[in-house]
């Protein structure tokens, strides 16, 4: 009897801290509990960075160019498979989304739990990394592989091990050694800028800088989100607005 | 009570069964024709890296010499890395060389015999295994 006790109190407090909002406990294992919360993208756009202003190495504006072909013929699975079986869009394109996203920090992990088709990524703030199931480093992943740490009030994450079965955004192509590089911050309680440098040069001449910015939302449980339903009743797998 | 922990052991058995079928199921190559072996050429579209099986997809020229495009099963990340091969060696665009047993439907592509890329080549060592009687059912 004691045990369930026990069991019923440790399950209160677990599900405590795991419910975004509730009150003092989020800030339990949170260095930096300000980032936590509900946020969604000012300004929705489809564009990282305009082409004209991304230093493209040959082999990067030749790719960018043979997108824009496939993306004019309708062809998107030959490019973007996103759009077309609504497969991850990965980092950066995620933080793209005009849909609603959930940032919290629990465990050594700031978790990214994103409203479209309920999507997850995560950053490891563990000084030591934790063991790939696939290998280290094997196999490139349409999140790749995330670490983190505090700069002051600055989230620094760093991004390798990425899928060249993603784009940046929904032209722009990488190679599978891109380093991604994030400097969220919050500029007010409520805005928060996510600066990313794009670092390829297989495809870049040198790193580029694109700057999201997010505003906060009311908190909210999101409801279920199916890419796939949305390919069949012909809407956009990956919504631009 | 003891209605709880009786649940909790049928539950435990019934994963047990289903983790034994799991284990299993992917060993079966009965899809596919093992007594056939195909060759082709093609440029290789998608590799989707996963264990037990990745599985890769081919744009390759059919019998009338339109681009069509094949589905091929193949072995884990670490059975590629044991030969020499990273998933992040191939890329969209590559061209291969390949040899397959097809489906037995008829349907374009099969199980993954052996992979010529760049002079090298990977020959997948679990589908010889189910030729050989080693582990096919």
């Amino acid at each position: 009897m004691v045990r369930f006790i026990r069991l019923g109190v440790g399950a209160i407090l677990v599900g405590a801290m795991l419910c975004p909002g509730s009150g003092g406990s989020a800030q339990v294992q949170s260095d930096h509990p300000a980032f936590e919360g509900v946020w969604k993208i000012v300004t929705s756009t489809t564009t990282l960075k305009l082409p004209d202003a991304v230093p493209f190495t040959a082999k990067g504006r030749n790719e960018y160019a043979a997108n824009k072909k496939m993306k004019a013929r309708g062809n998107y699975d030959d490019y973007d498979i996103t759009t077309s079986r609504c497969s991850s869009p990965g980092v950066p394109r995620l933080m793209l989304t005009p849909m609603r996203f959930k940032i919290w920090a629990r465990l050594g992990y700031v978790t990214f739990d994103f409203e479209w088709n309920r999507a997850i990524r995560q950053i490891d703030l563990h000084a030591t990394r934790q063991p790939d199931v696939m290998g280290d480093d094997l196999v490139p992943t349409m999140t790749g592989d995330s670490r983190g740490h505090w700069e002051g009030d600055t989230l620094v994450a760093t991004t390798t091990n990425l899928s060249e079965r993603t784009l940046l955004d929904d032209l722009l192509p990488h190679s599978v050694d891109m380093k991604v590089t994030e400097r969220l911050r919050l500029t007010d309680p409520n805005t928060l800028e996510n600066r990313i440098t794009i670092d390829d040069p297989a495809y870049y001449t040198k790193p580029w800088d694109a700057v999201i910015t997010y505003k906060r939302q009311p908190d909210a449980i999101f409801p279920e989100d199916i890419c796939l339903d949305r390919i069949q009743a012909h809407q956009p797998a990956f919504p631009t607005s | 009570m003891y209605g709880s922990s009786a649940r909790l052991v049928a539950t435990a058995l019934s994963l047990t069964g289903l983790w034994a079928t799991a284990a299993s199921a992917h060993h079966s190559f009965n899809t596919y024709d093992m007594s056939k072996t195909v060759a082709v050429s093609g440029t290789l579209k998608e590799f989707r890296w996963g264990a037990p099986h990745s599985s890769m997809v081919l744009v390759y020229k059919d019998k009338t010499g339109a681009a069509a495009q094949m589905s091929l099963i193949s072995g884990s990340p670490l059975a590629f890395s044991k030969q020499g091969f990273a998933p992040r060696d191939f890329h969209k665009g590559d061209k291969v060389k390949l040899t397959y047993h097809p489906y037995v439907n008829g349907l374009p592509g099969g199980a993954l015999a052996s992979l010529t890329m760049n002079g090298r080549t990977f020959s997948d060592a679990e589908a010889a295994a189910a030729i050989a009687g080693g582990t096919a059912q």
